[in-house]
């Protein structure tokens, strides 16, 4: 018989269990626009995630030296063009990730609005 | 998880975003309408013989056309704008189910059409362009699809009460569903190039 604070504790080593370089928000904006596409650019990248340049960049060297992402850089005219794709690594990783974070979701407890101390019910 | 799921439906509805995608259809639609319409007042048998080699040349190459026509148009336009983005390619296995479906439905069409009245055959023509176009609409929220479905829709029940023949009918069907088609396209282009776009990549980039 499963106790109330094994059902606790697994449901801690689930959320524990989510790969931390996906989970962070900007990273998983990212690598979900990626997974829905076969390729993009930096400027879309920019444009959908609505982060800086600068942060954007960040994000994709740590997504690349995890071997998540493919990043290549070509030249249209004199302007840079810098296309991103997920690896078949990061593909497997974003879809672990998000069948995880499903089951997580639905193992979490229901909170209602005033359940703490009932005073919506004494009215 | 509603949020990565907008997130995937963004990344969809981007190919929609410029217009261009609308602005082809209108043009092929459009072309099928000139064509359906040239038939249809068409008194020699030679003309009517050549409208319909230019209807089956024009649903094969001008679809070709329209496809260059509209890649072409993001590689100059909407890419350097707001940025490049490619697609992934549907599995074989879907595209067979696919094929195999618009076979069975294009043979039921044409079966069904043999026996069936004027009326009837235009009926289930602008019924089957409207729920091509309500596809797109509910999947992605375009609302603007909606439009086009319901201009299909109405073009086929008026062609019905009119009493036109299967051929001009048609060409009231496709006709009317190209222009709007091509103004909702124009509309769309304009309000996209009204906004703001993004500065190219060199700027702070790592």
């Amino acid at each position: 018989m499963t106790t109330d604070s094994e059902t606790g504790a697994s449901r801690a080593a689930a959320i524990a269990s989510l790969d931390r370089l996906i989970h962070e928000p900007a990273r998983l904006m990212i690598v979900t626009v990626l997974a829905t596409v076969a390729e993009a650019d930096f400027v879309y990248l920019v444009r959908e995630t609505g982060l800086t340049k600068g942060n954007l960049g960040a994000h994709l060297v740590r997504l690349e030296a995890a071997g998540y992402l493919e990043i290549e850089k070509t030249f249209r005219g004199k302007v840079p063009r810098t296309v991103c794709r997920l690896t078949d690594a990061g593909l497997a990783a974003y879809r672990m990730y998000r069948d995880a974070l499903r089951r997580t979701a639905d193992e979490l407890p229901e909170v209602r609005a005033g359940s703490e101390d009932g005073w919506l019910n004494r009215a | 998880m509603n949020n990565q799921n907008e997130v995937e439906r963004r990344a969809r509805r981007y190919w929609y975003e410029d217009g261009f995608a609308e602005i082809g259809l209108g043009v092929l639609f459009g072309a099928l309408g000139l064509v359906f319409a040239l038939e249809a007042s068409a008194s020699s048998g030679a003309v009517r013989v050549a409208a319909v080699a230019t209807l089956t040349l024009l649903v094969f190459l001008g679809t070709l056309a329209v496809r260059g026509a509209i890649k072409t148009s993001k590689e100059r336009l909407t890419y350097p704008r707001t940025g490049y983005v490619a697609y992934r390619r549907d599995s074989s296995s879907r595209r067979t189910i696919l094929a195999v479906l618009v076979i069975v439905g294009g043979t039921a069409i044409a079966l069904g059409a043999s026996a069936a009245t004027p009326g009837r055959v235009l009926a289930l023509q602008s019924l089957t362009v409207a729920a091509a176009l309500l596809v797109p609409a509910y999947r992605l929220g375009l609302r603007r699809f909606y439009f086009l479905a319901a201009v299909a829709g109405v073009a086929g029940c008026a062609a019905v009460a009119l009493g036109a023949g299967e051929i001009s009918g048609s060409a009231l069907v496709f006709g009317a569903t190209g222009v709007a088609s091509l103004l909702s396209g124009a509309w769309t282009l304009r309000s996209y190039l009204g906004q703001p776009g993004q500065a190219d990549e060199r700027e702070d980039h790592r």
